[in-house]
């Protein structure tokens, strides 16, 4: 669940992405492309990632700027849906932004509370922790979203809750960001 | 790992659902002011 609420939208973007069934990207995009422009890179629409991705993924504008992205992961399981692609196989959050200043600092308070996997690699900029179902992507403040090469991360408030067993708690990564496990 | 919620703010939460719901086709509830975004079947 995304839940908006009225208030001050600082400067920047947040990032969030919602998966779609790993076969049907193709059907994902054009759907898409029918309601919103695509965000382009070098010519580039649409964005395929190896191992551990493993993913193909379009990028769009949401509202105040809010960079979305509709990703298809191949290593979780094929659509149960058929027929026309619809709203109704925007299947879950796969990944929100976290902006922090510092990111291996903020994984490893990450990792001590919820005890998340670092997915890929750890790098000074940019760790994502969790899995395929759901990734929080860890970047340095001031680095700009993929695809874009001007959008950097909003500071502004963000309370994010996640599905472990390890629930009932909660971090609060910055003055802005919390993160609760339910 | 599933993410359950995200909480952020809008500047116009007319806007925002308009967006999520006429764009997206979300299934949205509003109140209070606030926008709830339903993703996922």
């Amino acid at each position: 669940m995304l839940l908006l609420h009225p208030g001050p939208v600082e400067p920047g973007a947040y990032h969030g992405a919602i998966t779609v069934p790993e076969d049907r990207f193709a059907e994902a995009k054009a759907w898409l492309h029918e309601r919103v422009p695509l965000l382009e890179r070098d010519g580039l629409d649409e964005f395929a990632l190896g191992a551990p991705w493993n993913s193909q993924s379009v990028y769009f504008a949401g509202p105040d700027g809010i960079l979305l992205e509709l990703i298809a992961r191949h290593d979780l399981a094929a659509a149960e849906s058929s027929g026309r692609f619809s709203s109704t196989d925007l299947l879950r959050i796969s990944e929100i932004g976290l902006a922090v200043p510092d990111v291996a600092a903020a994984v490893a308070s990450l990792q001590n509370a919820f005890r998340l996997p670092v997915f890929g690699t750890a790098a000074p900029e940019f760790t994502p922790l969790g899995d395929p179902d759901g990734l929080l992507i860890v970047v340095r403040q001031g680095r700009p979203w993929f695809p874009t090469t001007t959008v950097t991360p909003s500071l502004g408030p963000l309370a994010v809750t996640v599905e472990l067993p390890s629930g009932g708690k909660s971090l609060t990564l910055t003055a802005n960001c919390q993160v609760k496990a339910a | 790992m599933l993410i359950s919620q995200v909480e952020l703010p809008v500047s116009d939460a007319v806007q925002a659902a308009r967006f999520y719901r006429g764009v997206l086709g979300l299934p949205i509830r509003t109140g209070g002011g606030v926008v709830q975004v339903e993703v996922g079947p």
